[in-house]
């Protein structure tokens, strides 16, 4: 049974009281990759970009990243 | 060389091929039939069927040049690596086969009717196993860009 790793930068975009945009200039990605982590599309993620994202909002890898089961 | 120029140049190749098909087809194979059956008219009853033979092979061979053409068409658009590129290679390789085998073995069968002579039975079998390397490499190719476009969605997904 395969899960998903799920990528809460909404609640910590919130938690920070900031943008989206905001964050994309930041760290350095686009909107659209941007957009790629939140819909779980993202077949990989560099180290770097892990560690800019945990820069540009003050948190932890594990704030960001969420292990859920698919449930059947 | 930009991916532009490239495509442009594939494409210009693909319209002298083009070109070439329309002189060969609609022009040398009718011509030279003629000339042949003037010079031997024991051989008229032969004309007819060759030429229809020979101009049905023009349809694969056209088949190809589209293809070609959008291969072409996609590589000048950035997107070389794709799994439709790949399809589009696959489908080649099966028209080059199956052109090279309809070759091989109409041209056996006409030779077994006494409408060929064997040197042209020779030449025949040159152009199929032309054919068929060039079914082999596309097979290839596409196994290799199909391999290439998983790498490159796989990039594209990397964050």
């Amino acid at each position: 049974m395969e899960g998903q790793i799920i990528f809460n930068i909404d609640v910590m975009l919130a938690k920070r009281k900031m943008s989206v945009t905001e964050l994309s200039n930041r760290v350095g990605i686009t909107l659209a990759n941007i957009s790629i982590l939140k819909n779980g599309k993202a077949k990989a993620v560099k180290i770097s970009t892990l560690l800019k994202l945990c820069e540009a909002l003050d948190c932890q890898p594990g704030d960001l990243l969420e292990y859920r089961k698919d449930e059947q | 060389m930009t991916q532009k120029s490239l495509s442009n140049r594939m494409k210009l190749i693909i319209v002298l091929l083009g070109l070439c098909g329309v002189a060969l087809f609609g022009i040398a194979v009718p011509v030279i039939g003629l000339d042949l059956v003037d010079s031997y008219p024991e051989y008229s009853y032969c004309f007819l069927p060759w030429l229809i033979f020979i101009l049905l092979m023009a349809v694969p061979c056209y088949a190809v040049l589209v293809l070609g053409w959008k291969i072409a068409t996609s590589i000048g658009g950035d997107n070389s690596f794709t799994v439709q590129n790949s399809k589009r290679l696959k489908n080649v390789s099966v028209l080059s086969l199956v052109t090279s085998i309809y070759l091989f073995v109409g041209t056996t069968v006409f030779l077994l009717l006494s409408m060929c002579h064997f040197t042209m039975f020779l030449g025949a079998c040159l152009v199929s196993f032309v054919g068929i390397a060039i079914s082999v490499a596309s097979a290839v190719l596409s196994y290799l860009v199909k391999k290439a476009a998983a790498l490159q969605e796989q990039s594209d997904l990397t964050i």
